[in-house]
């Protein structure tokens, strides 16, 4: 079994899932509670990902983020190193993968919060962003929970993406799903079995911690 | 000085236009039907709407003029708003809901005291009744020393006698609080009651008297109809309406 691999998908789905519900609840609350001109185009083009086959995806981010490409360029002229076939890469693809999962949850538990508390919240003198801190996460931690696990559990499953940008380098971009891919085609069904048999009890015992850690979620609320 | 209001709004089935003016101190009661544009008249003066035209004034400073393109943000307007039910903050206690943005915390114990729920201050707003949250939300909206309280028929949920003890803090209170308080209510006999001045409404305009003789037979008026239950009341506050009704001679 090739726990580095499995090592390396825990890192970049916990990675993926600390960005995104950072950058994501601020994200789902200017689309839920404010007007942000062409707000549906930009709607759209989070949501891509989900219709888009992920090595279309991958494909142009590969373009984008390769030495050519202006995100790629941008990169290297900052950090000066390459941002392809890296750990970083491979997090900048997974966030933009995973960004309509991380929003759509969100949103939903926000449009939940009734327009009054926040109405309420402006009268007692609170600004957007107060709002947003005070009152707004504290009342969907159930949604934002879950927006978490879902994250989690895109990234650990990320294919097609990573192999795109990362290839297949081990402890570098070597996921757990390319191994996987990798021993089916070199036809070492056993290590395919046991790290996929891995992977299953892994998400379940993550669902069920955050289960545990969040009331809300436990309520059903 | 006090609140001044002129304003005017396009609204689905009419327009509303109305002057208003409630001094430091007392209480202006708008009475109305359902429906009559009472609530946005309010949520317009607490800038939570945006009329088409008008202006807002509280103690010479301008909150709204359309003319001039001025919009104080609702943040900064510095007022007690008491919603009609259901907006205290679920994720916070009786006394953390209160202290929410009151400047001291003597302040908040001693309101919390004055409506009788200091006992109650470390229980959840699900966990108590509909008059002691209400009790917490008006207390919530005084903590940060308002300038203007606007009350949005803050007893219509409640049960007769809750809705009572509250008419009667209020009354008490109106005197203490030395601030412009806008009541919006259906119920003709609270807004006698509380009231300084009474502003009748109905489809957006500030309508005759008859209104209010109307609301007096005991009838709650919805948009066109008169239908309702007549609603109960002890018989010292039957005089003291009736006191009133010759006081303001509304009835000729």
């Amino acid at each position: 079994m090739d726990l580095t691999a499995l090592l390396l998908s825990l890192k970049l789905a916990f990675a993926t899932t600390a960005v995104l519900v950072v950058a994501g609840a601020p994200l789902a609350y200017a689309l839920v509670f404010h007007r942000v001109p062409g707000k549906s185009f930009f709607e759209a083009l989070i949501n891509l990902p989900i219709v888009l086959p992920p090595t279309v995806l991958g494909f142009y981010l590969l373009v984008a983020m390769g030495p050519r490409g202006g995100v790629g360029r941008a990169w290297e002229g900052i950090f000066g190193s390459p941002l392809l076939f890296t750990f970083t890469g491979i997090v900048v693809a997974s966030i933009i993968y995973s960004l309509p999962f991380a929003v759509a949850p969100m949103k939903t538990a926000f449009l939940r919060i009734d327009p009054r508390l926040v109405e309420n919240a402006q009268v007692l003198g609170l600004n957007p962003v107060e709002i947003f801190m005070r009152v707004i996460i504290p009342n969907s931690l159930a949604g934002i929970a879950a927006s978490a696990i879902l994250v989690f559990l895109h990234s650990i499953g990320e294919f097609g993406v990573i192999l795109m940008v990362g290839g297949s380098i081990p402890g570098e971009t070597k996921v757990a799903s390319i191994a996987i891919f990798e021993a089916v085609e070199a036809l070492r069904y056993r290590d395919a079995w046991i790290m996929s048999l891995t992977l299953v009890p892994v998400s379940y015992l993550f669902l069920l911690l955050v289960n545990r850690l969040t009331p809300e979620v436990r309520r059903g609320a | 000085m006090g609140l001044e209001a002129r304003l005017k709004k396009r609204l689905k089935h009419f327009e509303l236009d109305v002057t208003l003016s409630c001094p430091e101190g007392k209480l202006l009661a708008i009475v109305g039907p359902s429906g009559a544009g009472k609530t946005t008249i309010i949520r317009l003066i607490a800038g939570l709407e945006k009329p088409d035209a008008g202006i807002v004034t509280c103690g010479g400073e301008v909150w709204t003029d359309t003319a001039s393109r001025i919009d104080l943000p609702t943040r900064k307007r510095g007022i007690g708003y008491v919603f009609q039910e259901f907006t205290l903050f679920p994720n916070l206690s009786v006394y953390k809901n209160v202290a929410f943005a009151a400047r001291d915390r003597k302040r908040v114990e001693d309101l919390l005291k004055m409506f009788d729920i200091w006992p109650l201050k470390d229980s959840r707003p699900h966990l108590i009744s509909g008059g002691e949250r209400q009790r917490c939300a008006i207390c919530q909206a005084l903590a940060r020393d308002p300038g203007v309280l606007l009350m949005d028929e803050p007893f219509s949920a409640l049960d007769a006698l809750n809705r009572r003890r509250l008419r009667d803090m209020m009354k008490s209170l109106k005197r203490e609080l030395g601030i412009p308080v806008v009541h919006v209510t259906h119920d003709i006999r609270e807004a006698l009651f509380l009231a300084d001045d009474i502003m009748p409404v109905a489809q957006g305009r500030v309508e005759s008297k008859w209104i209010l003789q109307f609301m007096l037979a005991g009838k709650d008026l919805d948009r066109n109809h008169c239908q309702g239950p007549r609603p109960e009341y002890a018989d010292d506050e039957e005089q003291e309406i009736e006191l009133y009704i010759k006081k303001k001679e509304y009835m000729r």
